[in-house]
């Protein structure tokens, strides 16, 4: 069986994502791009630029906090 | 918990009740208070608590709304819309209202995987923070169109060397977790 490379980005970002390196993703197939928000803590060096042909981008944010009164 | 106060909408009974976000009002049959006033009781709530680890969910709380009850919290009524990236949306939060900010991405699921919880769905992030501590729930508004898109339901408020972000969940994934309708 052959992944495409949707699920190959899939695959990819849910096995980060258990590792909890990964807060959430987007595929975009128009334009043959992967968005990955990693968290601030995380290393950006430890992510591919590409996988499977799918260029990686990646957006940096601290992890999200409940927004709820102190 | 402290939170804000979101749309109003009928219940599928047709009662009047009003939104906010699940991990505000997390206990269905508890009382709801806007200060110190009794408004009602949460009818349905949903939020990551509710769901397994890892899965996709609403964060929503219906409120059923006491007869003669009427919150000032949302004073205008906006149809529905839909956020896309590059939109500019407001948001109208107890503690801060009126900061205006881009969608940069939509996501169709997004949270903290060190957290065993579930995680948000159907949510877009905002370039800047729009929102801080206290204001779950509140609306979300496309500008100009001023349409309804979404509640805040998380992010992380700006500080003095990073402008946050707020996470706004899709109004239409939210309704439909709590079988609501728009009121108006």
């Amino acid at each position: 069986m052959t992944l495409t490379s949707e699920e190959m980005i899939k695959s990819y970002a849910e096995n980060r994502r258990a590792s909890g390196e990964l807060l959430g993703w987007t595929f975009d197939a128009d334009h043959d791009q992967a968005t990955f928000i990693i968290p601030t803590d995380v290393d950006p060096d430890t992510f591919p630029k590409e996988i499977s042909g799918i260029r990686v981008i990646l957006r940096r944010l601290p992890r999200p906090l409940s927004l709820s009164g102190r | 918990m402290p939170g804000t106060f979101g749309a109003r909408v009928l219940t599928e009974s047709g009662q009047n009740g009003i939104l906010t976000a699940g991990h505000v009002a997390p206990n269905q049959g508890a009382p709801a208070y806007e200060g110190s006033t009794l408004i009602g009781a949460v009818l349905a709530s949903v939020h990551r608590g509710t769901v397994n680890y890892g899965l996709p969910t609403a964060d929503i709380a219906l409120i059923e709304l006491l007869q003669q009850v009427n919150p000032c919290s949302q004073e205008q009524v906006f149809p529905e819309g839909i956020g896309q990236d590059g939109d500019l949306v407001k948001s109208y939060g107890a503690v801060s209202a009126g900061h205006a900010s881009k969608i940069e991405v939509l996501l169709p699921a997004f949270g903290d995987p060190r957290e065993e919880t579930g995680v948000l769905g159907n949510v877009m992030l905002t370039t800047e923070a729009i929102s801080t501590f206290g204001d779950s729930g509140a609306i979300a508004v496309l500008e100009p169109q001023a349409e309804l898109i979404g509640h805040v339901v998380a992010g992380f408020p700006a500080t003095s060397d990073f402008e946050g972000y707020s996470v706004i969940q899709d109004l239409r994934y939210q309704l439909s977790q709590v079988s609501a309708r728009l009121a108006g």
